[in-house]
């Protein structure tokens, strides 16, 4: 596998779009997904403690928010790079570039 | 001629995208609910105790780290094959290979601890109606009864019948609403009856250590999500729809875990001295099953339903991707062609159906439940953990041309951690069954063996560049050659004669290789039009070879890339010496002396020798600047060569040492340099004599001066030396094996500079050096090497 299979595939962005689209999540997303994780392991934390009472019946509740914020921010960043995607060909058709889009 | 190899242009095949997200995100939920729950609770449950609701919500963790590794490349590359064609786009040699083979080891093992789960839920099922077969019970019934229903899935997935579209989502609601049916029968119990909740103290009776095990031995129940990305290819919208499946799977499902987990440990009654986890235990796969007896309504009966469901359709699933893999595997030569037949009538992968088959009957005859469990479990980790290491190689290789539609946050440090954790769960596995290792470090260590000794050569055999074979004497196949491509004949001729004085030196032949260049669009076949084009180039290249009277092949292949065909060539002929021409100019800001010559001296452990193209006809003097005793010795023979064996010839080795350098420690310096250099011959005479700063050499019958100069700059020294020689030989420095390096900075600055013809010579390694550098280089490649390396950054020098 390489470039070329990607290319046959139709994987690869178009020319125009290399490089011009970031490769790291947003400050937003990774500030989400580190306090959900935060919230994540302080639950587990507190089950643990809790040995079987009270703690621990929090901790699981907490867990639930933490599975919670976990799928909202990843649908949210999910979201967000689409749409980065989508306005990234927009402007490229906008230019007048015809290039193929990544097979869908 | 003779044509040796031949190349058909491969079949794109897509399938058609026609799951929504709600279609994709049900396969993942009904992979995950299924038999892994049914059947491991109650094993699981006698292992961490009531912290059973942590090691589902740990493992959930764990999975998540996983689960965005799928998410980012399940919407960059949503191809069929899912983590298995990741591996084998982002890490090298042996791992595609291997993680095909512990795909296939996995999921028939899978099968395995489905096939054992039928038959626990089966004879508890024979037990209520009082049936009794040959008076068996207990593990050995298991067995039979779990071989049967494997045979009967066999025979199913070899006649074509698969679960599909409607009843697959009828069997996935089915289970989905049985379970949560047990967990909300089993909440109510406990809110019901306030007191139940002293159930779970103590929680981790076990300590910390029974959460581990148990939460290695789950983690298979939470693979499935891996089922979403292997659908990629019929996924409508998979950018976006992939990763909302995996994340939307695992929201669904971990809550439905932790919900079974909290029932089973708190609605039971265990009686008097036995606590609910210990009585769990006790009935190990079919603990939820004899649990909703006692809260649930209808209890046996649905979970006896749903256990039965869930085992069969998790046996037919897994029967039908093992023998998938194995096709797949075949199909790419990884294994032998049989397993990639595939039935005249049936249009089913009956071979490999039948060894995967195999593998499913014999693990669950060979070894108990729960060791069947933990070595899937370790298997699945392996996968997840190359997959993890996978994603890292993919985004540094590929990363903004490819169109993620989600970002694994805080990269790369998410898929480190998964890593960290899948690891030290796998190994932590070990305390628990030592014996699934022993099957695990087994199988792969057959795999490795496997591919070294059989895969590796066929792969290889699949993208061998078509060649004919020009002439070729008897000695050609049966002893090493100096390798000289040559392109253009008004340049070769130096070249072949160079080329022609070291096969002599080497008391070895001649291999003249000509690559005729084809677009990708083109196959890799020979025709005559395309031979009758080069004809006259071909007889030049022949009368050129034969003036240097040296014995020679000539060889012509065909190749959408010359680098390819070259590092084919210096392989199949065990070439020590590969003799190549350079025009002085780089081209593209990556490039060293050139895109092909880089990427031949990285590519081959061969000495490589690099010569200018307007080297003289005839070369009297040559400098060649010296550090390395050993590289010296190799760097004067080739001085000799340059030289044409003249009688005349004058060869200086010159020493550079800063200025300022105490005189003892230059003689010292000289000294140490004089006696390793005859020292690698084994010729260093008891007392041999040293002059201050010059000495005399006698290798191969030719005076070589050994000189020493003071200088602030090797460059430019060099560079002012080189106006009084006819030509310089170069070494390349040498370098870390971690660093991916070409010839080194300063032979290629002095390349530069210098005022006469430069030779460069790059020493060929050690093996495990070698392959410890290739190795390291693929994990270091940047995007722009990689692109250059498959010849996708535009031009060739």
């Amino acid at each position: 596998m390489g470039y070329r299979d990607l290319r046959r595939y139709g994987l690869l962005l178009p020319k125009a779009l290399w490089g011009r689209l970031r490769l790291h999540a947003s400050w937003r997303s990774e500030l989400l997904t580190a306090l959900s994780l935060g919230v994540g392991i302080a639950s587990c934390v507190l089950m643990y403690v809790g040995g079987g009472r009270t703690l621990t019946w929090i901790g699981l509740g907490v867990f639930l928010v933490f599975l919670g914020a976990m799928l909202a921010t990843g649908l949210y960043s999910i979201e967000r790079r689409n749409s980065a995607i989508d306005e990234a060909f927009a402007d490229l058709e906008a230019e007048g570039e015809t290039e193929e889009r990544p097979r869908d | 001629m003779a044509t040796e190899a031949n190349s058909s242009p491969a079949v794109n095949s897509q399938l058609a995208r026609s799951f929504s997200l709600l279609d994709v995100t049900m396969i993942g939920v009904g992979a995950m609910v299924g038999a892994g729950i049914f059947v491991l609770t109650g094993i699981a449950a006698g292992v961490a105790g009531p912290a059973l609701i942590l090691v589902f919500a740990l493992n959930g963790i764990v999975t998540l780290f996983t689960a965005m590794s799928y998410a980012e490349l399940g919407s960059a590359i949503p191809e069929a094959g899912g983590g298995y064609l990741w591996v084998k786009q982002g890490l090298p040699g042996a791992n595609s290979f291997l993680a095909g083979w512990m795909s296939w080891f996995a999921h028939a093992v899978a099968g395995s601890l489905y096939a054992l789960g039928f038959g626990a839920y089966f004879e508890l099922m024979l037990g209520g109606f009082h049936i009794s077969i040959f008076g068996l019970s207990g593990p050995l019934l298991h067995k039979l009864l779990g071989v049967l229903v494997a045979l009967a899935f066999i025979y199913i997935n070899y006649r074509g019948a698969a679960e599909t579209g409607a009843v697959g989502n009828i069997v996935t609601l089915s289970k989905l609403g049985i379970i949560l049916l047990f967990g909300a029968s089993g909440l109510w119990a406990i809110v019901t009856h306030p007191e139940y909740m002293t159930k779970f103290v103590p929680f981790a009776p076990n300590g910390f250590g029974g959460v581990l095990a148990a939460m290695g031995l789950t983690y298979i129940a939470f693979e499935g999500y891996e089922i979403i990305a292997q659908a990629g290819e019929e996924v409508v919208n998979p950018r976006r729809n992939i990763p909302r499946a995996i994340f939307w799977s695992l929201a669904i499902v971990i809550p439905v875990y932790l919900l079974v987990a909290l029932a089973s440990i708190g609605a039971v009654e265990p009686g008097a001295g036995v606590l609910s986890w210990q009585w769990l235990g006790k009935y190990a796969e079919v603990g939820l099953a004899k649990a909703a007896a006692q809260f649930m309504p209808f209890g046996t009966f649905l979970l006896l339903l749903g256990g039965l469901l869930s085992t069969m359709s998790a046996l037919n699933a897994t029967t039908f991707s093992s023998a998938r893999v194995a096709f797949a595997m075949g199909r790419d030569r990884n294994l032998p062609e049989a397993f990639a037949r595939v039935h005249p009538q049936r249009r089913t992968p009956h071979m490999s159906l039948f060894f995967s088959g195999a593998l499913i009957i014999v693990m669950a005859v060979a070894l108990p439940l729960a060791d069947v469990a933990a070595a899937a479990s370790i298997m699945f980790l392996l996968l997840f953990l190359q997959v993890n290491v996978a994603i890292i190689t993919i985004r540094r290789k590929y990363g903004s041309k490819l169109g993620y539609g989600y970002l694994v946050p805080f990269f790369p440090a998410v898929p480190i951690i998964a890593i960290v954790c899948q690891l030290f769960l796998a190994l932590y596995l070990f305390r628990v069954s030592p014996v699934a290792w022993y099957f695990v470090v087994g199988w792969m260590g057959s795999g490795w063996l496997l591919y070294h000794f059989y895969a590796k050569r066929r792969e290889r055999a699949v993208e061998l560049t078509p060649q004919v074979a020009v002439h070729v004497p008897a000695w050609a196949r049966k002893r090493p050659s100096v390798l000289v491509p040559v392109a253009n004949p008004s340049t070769s001729s130096r070249l072949l004669a160079l080329a022609a004085q070291i096969a002599r030196l080497e008391q070895s032949g001649l291999t003249v290789l000509h690559v005729i260049s084809v677009p990708e669009q083109t196959p890799l076949t020979v025709t005559d039009e395309l031979l009758d084009g080069v004809e006259p180039t071909i007889a030049r290249f022949e009368d050129q070879t034969r003036e240097t009277g040296a014995d020679f092949e000539l060889l012509v292949r065909v190749s959408h890339r010359p680098v390819t065909a070259i590092l084919q060539t210096v392989e199949e002929r065990r070439s020590q010496f590969v003799v190549m021409g350079w025009r002085k100019r780089t081209r593209g800001p990556n490039a060293v002396l050139g895109r092909n010559i880089d990427l031949i001296i990285r590519g081959c452990n061969a000495n490589v020798i690099v010569a200018q193209q307007h080297l003289p006809p005839v070369v009297k003097r040559v400098l060649v600047p010296v550090a390395n005793p050993v590289q010296a010795r190799l760097s004067m023979a080739v001085a000799a060569a340059v030289a044409g064996q003249r009688s005349d010839m004058q060869i200086d080795l010159v020493n550079l040492v800063p200025v300022g350098t105490p005189a003892e420690v230059r003689e010292q310096r000289l000294q140490e340099l004089h006696d390793r250099m005859l020292r690698v011959r084994g010729e260093l005479p008891p007392d041999s004599p040293l002059e201050e700063a010059r000495d005399q050499l006698l290798v191969e019958g030719t005076t070589y001066n050994l000189v020493q100069y003071e200088a602030e700059s090797v460059v430019k020294k060099l560079a002012a030396l080189s106006t009084n020689y006819d030509a310089m030989v170069i070494g390349g420095t040498s370098g870390r094996v971690w660093r991916s390096h070409v010839f080194g900075r300063i032979p290629r600055y002095v390349a530069e500079h210098a005022k006469c013809p430069v030779v460069l010579v790059k020493m060929r390694e050690a093996g495990y050096r070698f392959g410890v550098r290739q190795f390291v280089h693929f994990f270091r490649e940047t995007e722009a090497e990689a692109m250059q390396e498959e010849g996708e950054a535009g031009e060739e020098d």
